[in-house]
């Protein structure tokens, strides 16, 4: 029984991934419909952040991880205009972030993202081509902002009977 | 009488809207060859040589001032887009020293959270604000990216007097502003 419920949030992590790879909050629904509550309405990344800041509880971020890894669902996100982003903790070990390509508008050049130090691993899909925002736990929670000053705004939710 | 007191409150009210504006929605800082040279040796002599060595070739330095008015600050930073432009394809990003912020005479008065003016794929914006005296006492910051963040204003620095240095506002003071990614 102890090891099932992080294996049903992988789970739910992988389906919900492979289901929407171009919507991170239906991604995140997805993940949330099947662990947490089955009637979760939809809401946008902006508006889930406002219901989950309303409605979950806030927990920093090493507590997000150990409760992902117990398997709870622990949603991470930071509001956007027009768009935000939301994603879930993957159930996992931290690991390095960056070491993938992207390619470098400006300069019109492929560049490889080094890392930034350990975190987490997350669930995150994007509508954007970022390709640090598309992960299947193979990428961190740090990567679909990829700089340290925004990731520094992004915060975590727990649903409230996961805070103790 | 009475019309001339509505003329004087009128102009006044419009005098404060104008602050205002400028305050809020004013040019970012353009990060141009006008406002950003190569370093002199003096001013590399400000630097810690083990962090920026490495990248002393495409260290630049950026004058800060209001108007005409004489230059308030320097900002010094590692133009990473130049770095890049060197480097061939599938280069690591390197970890580059925060820019700096320094009186024309070479105080250190503060940093950026971000290195300016890009950081692949981010870029930041600054607004140089609440000037008095000819001195910045604000500084909006707003990284602007191709990431899943889009654009991202970050809590400001203000500068404070007793410390003579800029520090970022916490609390209900780091409110960001609308204005904060536009302007460039």
């Amino acid at each position: 029984m102890a090891d099932s419920a992080p294996t049903l949030l992988k789970v739910a992590c992988d389906t919900a991934y492979d289901k929407n790879p171009d919507s991170c909050s239906h991604a995140v629904w997805d993940v949330v419909k099947a662990v947490v509550d089955p009637k979760e309405p939809h809401r946008q990344a902006n508006g889930m952040i406002d219901h989950l800041t309303a409605n979950w509880t806030e927990v920093a971020l090493d507590k997000g991880h150990e409760l992902a890894r117990a398997g709870t669902v622990v949603v991470g996100g930071l509001k956007g205009t027009p768009n935000g982003h939301v994603l879930v903790i993957y159930p996992g070990d931290t690991a390095e972030s960056g070491g993938y390509d992207y390619f470098y508008a400006k300069l019109k050049k492929t560049l490889k993202m080094r890392s930034r130090g350990k975190y987490p691993p997350c669930m995150s899909t994007s509508m954007g081509s970022w390709p640090g925002a598309k992960s299947k736990g193979d990428k961190t929670v740090w990567d679909p902002w990829a700089n340290d000053a925004v990731f520094a705004k992004v915060k975590f939710w727990a649903p409230k009977a996961a805070k103790s | 009488m009475r019309t001339f007191h509505h003329l004087l409150i009128s102009i006044a009210v419009l005098i404060l809207l104008a602050g205002h504006s400028a305050h809020a929605g004013g040019k970012a800082f353009i990060a141009d060859e006008t406002a950003c040279k190569n370093p002199v040796p003096a001013q590399l002599d400000w630097l810690d040589a083990a962090a920026w060595g490495p990248f002393s070739e495409y260290v630049r330095v950026c004058s800060v001032r209001n108007g005409k008015s004489p230059v308030a600050l320097v900002l010094i930073s590692v133009w990473a887009d130049l770095y890049y432009s060197d480097k061939p394809a599938r280069t690591e990003t390197a970890a580059m020293p925060k820019p700096l912020l320094f009186t024309p005479k070479g105080k250190q008065v503060g940093e950026l959270p971000a290195n300016f003016p890009t950081d692949p794929p981010a870029e930041l914006v600054l607004h140089f604000s609440d000037w008095r005296k000819g001195f910045p006492y604000e500084i909006r910051l707003c990284v602007v990216s191709q990431t899943a963040s889009g654009n991202q204003a970050l809590p400001p620095l203000r500068y404070l007097p007793a410390s003579q240095r800029y520090e970022q506002v916490t609390g209900a003071a780091a409110a960001t502003r609308s204005g904060d990614c536009r302007g460039r």
